[in-house]
């Protein structure tokens, strides 16, 4: 692969980075400096990349680490970690339909609820496709960890609308 | 394979990320366990309802024109990366040079803005490069501004003057609003920004005028080919 054909197909998944870059920082405005960071960065190291099969997950690892290092240098607090209970352990019974009428909004929501990094994951895995083995690549950790990560995002979303089922249950038969 | 062991696997599976054996091992189990069926197909109507999310967004116009240009900027050759090496270090002594011939005459960074801004809307205005907004309507270029500035977007009406859109920039490194105008013939280039410059009165650069004026923490600075008067008065008289 020469420069040009790096530079096209880098190219060609600027708006699947700017749709990431927009989940990591929550404000289009970081999100645009990021994909720009995450760009620069990768025309500067482009012929490290050994296989143009690998560009798209090597692209999002580089605005991944981007993002890590830019909220490292901003000396922010690091993210509150909270002990949750596990949600594979009491899963409640939620049916498919319920699932598949989620509209976006409470769909954006139940995602709301999730740690950043299980959000991050399945995001990785579900929304963008990525296999096992390439988010391990992006995120930087074992593969054993992202299938937990996206076991335990999915048991959580599903609980939490088992949650709110319950409670309009609960609502319908107070007088 | 007990229910609770087919929880932990059960994502997995849903992925198609399982190895052989496990596979099977679930596989026998959903065909005799209702609830664990049920699990099954919620996770996947999950999977599914979550690639229906927009997996894509189109960057502002300037994000993508920067990212194009990189491809040209590390394009160059050993022998270009040397020639522009060289060339920088003339124009940066070139500059040392000239910032100390001029240091008792004119305000360095009044005037170093006054040619960087006028520089801007030479090679900005719409004429030259498509605006990132383009509308008449000052809510429709104050709705393209909000979140991409770190201030409330402003779009100024300037009396006798027809809005004709904006788009981003940076001043001192600090996000800014650059709007265009139409007036007397010219397209004017107005900078908003929150950065501490110094605004006062006007600089002529480039066959072009450049004025200031401090609105609250705002500062605007308008830009044209028209008689610096005219540019006071119509920064005077615009209408935020």
């Amino acid at each position: 692969m020469n420069r040009d054909e790096f530079a096209e197909l880098a190219v060609s998944y600027l708006d699947e980075l700017t749709a990431f870059a927009l989940r990591l920082t929550s404000n289009a405005a970081d999100a645009d400096d990021l994909v720009q960071m995450a760009f620069e960065r990768a025309f500067r190291a482009w012929s490290t990349l050994r296989e143009p099969g690998a560009c798209r997950t090597w692209l999002f690892r580089i605005a991944r680490n981007a993002f890590l290092n830019e909220r490292r240098a901003r000396n922010a607090r690091p993210e509150l970690q909270l002990v949750e209970f596990d949600p594979l352990r009491d899963l409640p019974v939620v049916p498919a339909e319920a699932v598949e009428r989620l509209d976006a909004r409470a769909l954006e929501e139940a995602l709301s609820t999730l740690a950043a990094e299980q959000r991050e994951t399945l995001l990785l895995s579900d929304l963008w496709g990525f296999t096992y083995d390439e988010i391990a690549e992006i995120t930087g950790v074992p593969t054993g960890t992202v299938r937990s990560r996206i076991a335990r995002a999915r048991g959580r979303i599903i609980a939490h609308l088992g949650e709110a089922s319950e409670g309009r249950r609960r609502r319908r038969r107070s007088p | 394979m007990t229910c609770a062991q087919m929880r932990e696997q059960l994502s997995a599976w849903v992925d198609g990320e399982l190895p052989h054996d496990l596979t099977a091992a679930v596989d026998s189990h959903l065909a005799s366990c209702v609830s664990c069926r049920t699990h099954a197909r919620s996770m996947r109507a999950l999977k599914h309802v979550i690639a229906q999310l927009p997996s894509r967004e189109a960057p502002p116009g300037a994000v993508r024109a920067r990212v194009e240009g990189l491809r040209f900027r590390s394009g160059r050759t050993r022998v270009a990366r040397a020639v522009a090496w060289l060339a920088s270090a003339v124009a940066a002594a070139a500059l040392v040079w000239a910032a100390v011939q001029m240091r008792d005459r004119v305000p360095p960074s009044s005037h170093e803005l006054a040619e960087e801004l006028v520089a801007d809307h030479l090679r900005s205005v719409p004429e030259v490069m498509p605006a990132e907004v383009t509308s008449q309507n000052p809510d429709d270029v104050r709705r393209f501004f909000a979140e991409r500035v770190p201030f409330r977007p402003v779009a100024p009406v300037l009396p006798g003057a027809r809005l004709l859109g904006g788009r981003l920039c940076r001043i001192n490194g600090t996000r800014s609003q650059l709007l265009f105008y139409e007036t007397h013939g010219q397209t004017l280039s107005l900078f908003i920004s929150p950065a501490p410059l110094d605004t006062e009165g006007c600089e002529a650069a480039r066959g072009n005028h450049i004025c200031g004026r401090m609105v609250g923490r705002l500062a605007l600075m308008l830009v044209g080919n028209l008689p610096s008067e005219t540019l006071q008065q119509l920064l005077a008289d615009a209408a935020l």
